[in-house]
């Protein structure tokens, strides 16, 4: 009995928080109590559903009676996988929308933002858990006008608008080659049980359309270049418990929905592998170019975002590789990373967003520029950014070490396996993933670096008071899951097997050996990473014991000698990633205007850099308004005379009656 | 007694490290006519910031006081998995290459934090250059440990290393000298020497590793060089690693592996020298280089790697 109650609870919870909030909307508070509780309800009980089937438990299913029929539901490995991952965010992040009210939400009432928030959630969960083509597509499009309506919160504000729209044109522009997809295997397979479609899809002719369509469908969702436009503004514009969830989540709800398409079509040609290697590492190196470009704290984040998910590309064609090649150790590990990969990044970048939120409340922006000295100020929420920063820069001993870990893994054994001349992009894949790398570990120390510490570049908010509790919380849990993902990633490895199992099609016992392996090494990776932090608090120890009763004294930044330092001196975010940007300069659209003062007395001169996204800029735009001046002809017929209109309404039923009776 | 065995590196290298150090400055000294200073100055030089009181600056927080403790850490922590003299590490799995760089990554991130903490122009510029070239060598890196894994078909960097014997040389030499060509640009870039870096200047124009450590004094400045002094002995043993075909053999816990052992030791320390010679003579011989010329040698570099990969296949 509870078992079968724990998933009705999932969907449940969320829609009672939402009714609740919605009946208290003008008790703020009381309002946002309700609506955080339900929604961690749910992910509690998603959770719960989905840890025993990772554990070896029975697969739960249902079938649920919809409008075109029988549908089923349920939870196998692979959806179990994503479940706890949109469970677990929704644990961590949503308690920090407790502190999204009064002012910080603009003086609007938090009912209408629980609503799109918990609809979003259960979407998400929804599409995660459907094994029929009409249910996948209803919850992902559920999940879609959430967003919507969640960006459309502060519809007062233009650039929020803006974002809106984007994401509608995104999410539906996306979702047209999914529908074709569901709806045409529907057709092919007779019915729209997923359970059928392994049998229909297997057709080789088939095959390519199905992961194109798949791939436009689900890569706008996982934002690979070049369908990533949205992603953007669109985290911009959300609030930071609602980004947490999206970015953490909702992207993650791409890779589930490829991973779902590869399990239909079996084994596809190899150049699939290649395009998913190639647009994750065009990815990787855009996102990270971009990230160092951003000025704006959440659009760098989304840039990053960008970056994670093309390693996770990167990783998915791996694996892929191994199940064409019929290499098991490859397909494994590839998948697996992919699996590992989205789940660190669950976990730290919604962690970012919710310091970008603090952030702006106690320097008023999120523009780095006008950043500076906020450890001082936000001394928690520091602390906190500092290990989401490392995490996300895949530095040992916390979480994201481990999937990156597993890539490399993945890519040098691919080296090996692969006969000639398929070894050799992989050591091109190898030196991308290690170039990214690298920039990201610049990039977040920027990130981080230039609004926290140093000293204010602008003056910060007059009296932004404390980081409320419930931000506390979220960003303390999820600073701990990070740390202790780090230590237990080999358990979090063996958690991702039975997906991974059902991903690449392989037997179980293959994968457990394989997995036996990665998790050994991972296993001494973690030691080496465990005598790094002693050695490291050891000698915190000897250094604290040294500077006992000896001067230690505080005073001006020495700077070699140079004492006056005013904070517009320090070194901005451009500045920072200046011989980075410069070097790729077209590829992010970077436009330098320069006025040098000309007379032989000081007058001002300017010097200004902006970057933008070449793709947005030079393609989506250009097309767009193409699409928008050839419909913009369609116009003529709006003119607003109601004889001409009664005139069309008379042709049109004239060439009806005509139709029907011919 | 195979676990002694397995902690000799790792000693070794904390002992010995500054060594390498004092054999570059004598070797650059003695190429300017003079004799340069005593073989133990960097052991005085590291007692005396131990010995001494700290000034922190009012601007820097918790940050700035962590760097200098987590550098060394990563240093050792990357120790433990680099073998000397075909001696094993304290530890080797597949993949610890992998672990080595992104140790090396942490260690950077720290000092490029720490460096921004203190709010200067000046440290913030190294800061930047730093994490431009740090980004640039980690393919470089990656691509000629990618082709040594791939000539010796291992992913552990002791076995890399023990599959580089004598009968490889003979056999892989080009693919091999052109990796050990790259591998000194890694180093010559990540230690911050010349061409790349001049450590013993103070100018705006030709800092990225003195400029970042600027605020830090007594036993954080301390801590920071002997992190410097222990990065270079890494890189260096790589490069030794490669070149030396010194063979000690498995860990056999018979006497007779010993003698092996110590005479491998022993010509890996006297590699170790040559290379502190030779680094010295490439100082005093070059000008550093402009700034904006850093990332093509880099490019170089990589080329390097590239083409000892292209001829591997072939």
């Amino acid at each position: 009995m509870g078992r079968d109650v724990l998933p009705a609870i999932i969907f449940a919870a969320p829609a009672l928080g939402a009714a609740v909030a919605f009946v208290l909307s003008s008790r703020r508070r009381a309002a946002a109590a309700a609506g955080v509780a339900g929604v961690v309800t749910g992910g509690a009980a998603a959770l719960g559903v989905a840890v025993p089937v990772l554990a070896g438990g029975v697969a739960p299913a249902a079938v649920v009676h919809g409008p075109l029929g029988p549908m089923n539901v349920t939870v196998d490995p692979l959806s179990a996988w994503f479940l706890a991952l949109t469970g677990l965010a929704a644990v961590l992040f949503t308690p920090a929308g407790m502190a999204y009210t009064g002012a910080a939400a603009g003086g609007k009432r938090p009912g209408m933002l629980w609503i799109p928030f918990s609809t979003l959630f259960i979407g998400l969960c929804g599409l995660i858990i459907a094994h029929d083509a009409v249910l996948f597509t209803a919850a992902w499009e559920t999940m879609s006008l959430a967003t919507l309506f969640l960006l459309a919160f502060e519809d007062d504000r233009a650039e929020k608008r803006d974002a809106a729209w984007m994401y509608l044109m995104a999410g539906q522009l996306s979702f047209l080659p999914l529908f074709g997809l569901f709806a045409g295997a529907s057709t092919a397979a007779g019915t729209s049980d997923f359970a059928a479609f392994t049998t229909a899809l297997a057709r080789p002719e088939l095959r390519d359309w199905v992961l194109g369509a798949a791939l436009i469908g689900f890569g706008t969702k996982l934002a690979l270049a070049p369908l990533h436009v949205w992603i953007a503004p669109v985290y911009a514009a959300l609030p930071g418990f609602a980004a947490a969830l999206l970015s953490g989540a909702g992207v993650s709800a791409g890779l589930y929905g490829l991973m779902r398409v590869l399990t239909f079509v079996g084994t596809p040609s190899p150049a699939w592998a290649w395009v998913l290697i190639g647009s994750g590492l065009v990815s990787m190196l855009f996102g990270v170019l971009m990230a160092l470009a951003e000025r704006d704290m959440r659009r760098s984040l989304a840039y990053s975002s960008i970056e994670n998910m093309g390693l996770v590309s990167v990783s998915l064609g791996l694996g892929l590789l191994g199940t064409v090649f019929n290499g098991p150790w490859l397909a494994v590990a590839g998948f697996a990373g992919a699996l590992l990969h989205v789940f660190d990044h669950a976990l730290f970048k919604p962690l970012l967003f919710l310091v970008a939120d603090e952030v702006e409340r106690a320097a008023g922006t999120t523009n780095l520029e006008r950043t500076g000295g906020l450890m001082k100020r936000l001394p928690f929420m520091g602390a906190m950014a500092v290990v989401g920063c490392a995490a996300i820069a895949a530095l040992p001993p916390l979480v994201g070490f481990g999937g990156e870990f597993l890539v490399y893994a993945a890519a040098f054994h691919g080296t090996l396996f692969l006969r000639f001349p398929y070894d050799i992009p992989l050591v091109g894949v190898i030196a991308g993933i290690g170039l990214a790398g690298g920039l990201v570990v610049g990039a977040f120390a920027r990130w981080f670096g230039i609004a926290f510490l140093g000293t204010p570049r602008a003056p910060l908010a007059a009296d932004s008071g404390p980081t409320p509790f419930s931000v506390r919380l979220s960003a303390a849990a999820a600073a701990t899951a990070i740390v202790a993902g780090g230590a237990g990633f080999p358990w979090l490895l063996r958690a991702a097997a039975l997906p991974a199992a059902q991903a690449t099609g392989y037997p179980g016992v293959v994968v457990e050996s394989v997995i036996h392996d990665l998790t050994g090494t991972l296993t001494q990776a973690g030691i080496v990473g465990g005598l790094t932090v002693v050695t490291a608090a050891a000698l915190w120890a000897l250094r604290g014991g040294l500077l006992a009763g000896r001067s230690v004294r505080t005073g001006p930044t020495w700077g070699c000698g140079y004492l006056a330092p005013t904070p517009r001196l320090q070194y901005t975010a451009s500045s920072f990633s200046q011989p980075v940007t410069d070097l790729f300069r077209p590829l992010i659209s970077g436009a330098v205007s320069v006025e040098m003062p000309s007379s032989l007395f000081p007058e001002p001169g300017r010097h200004a850099t902006r970057y933008g996204d070449a793709v947005l800029t030079r393609f989506f735009v250009p097309v767009f308004f193409v699409f928008e001046t050839g419909f913009g002809l369609l116009r003529r017929m709006q003119h607003g005379y109601l004889r001409w209109y009664v005139l069309y309404i008379i042709a049109t039923l004239l060439a009806l009656i005509a139709w029907k009776a011919g | 007694m195979e676990l002694v065995a397995r902690w000799i590196p790792l000693l070794t290298a904390l002992i010995a490290a500054p060594l390498l150090r004092s054999v570059i400055d004598r070797t650059k000294a003695r190429i300017a006519g003079r004799r340069g200073p005593p073989w133990l100055q960097p052991y005085r030089d590291l007692r005396k910031w131990f010995a001494r009181g700290a000034v922190y600056s009012e601007t820097t927080t918790w940050v700035f006081r962590v760097a200098p403790v987590v550098l060394p850490a990563a240093m050792v922590g990357a120790l433990a998995v680099a073998p000397f003299a075909d001696l094993p590490s304290l530890t080797d799995f597949s993949g610890d290459l992998v672990l080595f760089a992104y140790l090396l990554a942490v260690a950077r991130f720290f000092v490029v934090i720490g460096a921004l903490d203190t709010g200067s122009p000046f440290e913030g510029m190294g800061a930047s250059r730093e994490a431009w070239y740090g980004a640039l060598v980690e393919p470089v890196l990656f691509v000629t440990l990618a082709t040594l894994a791939r000539e010796t078909d291992a992913f552990s960097l002791y076995h890399l290393f023990h599959g580089l014997g004598p009968e490889k040389w003979a056999e892989a030499w080009p693919v091999l000298g052109l990796a050990v060509i790259s591998l000194f640009a890694v180093f010559f870039v990540e230690s911050a020497r010349v061409p790349v870096d001049d450590p013993q200047t103070h100018l705006e124009l030709t800092m990225i590793h003195e400029v970042m450590i600027l605020d830090h004094s007594g036993p954080d400045l301390g801590l920071l060089e002997y992190a410097h002094m222990l990065k270079m002995w890494l890189l260096g043993t790589i490069i030794v690693g490669t070149v030396l075909p010194v063979q000690a053999g498995p860990y056999t816990g018979a006497p007779g592996w010993w003698p092996g052992a110590a005479l491998a030791f022993g010509l890996t320390l006297a590699g170790m020298f040559a290379l502190g010679v030779v680094v010295g003579l490439v100082e005093s011989s070059l000008a550093r280089m402009r700034l904006l010329k850093v990332p093509q040698f880099v490019l170089v570099a990589g080329a390097f790697a590239g083409l000892s990969l292209f001829l591997q296949i072939h």
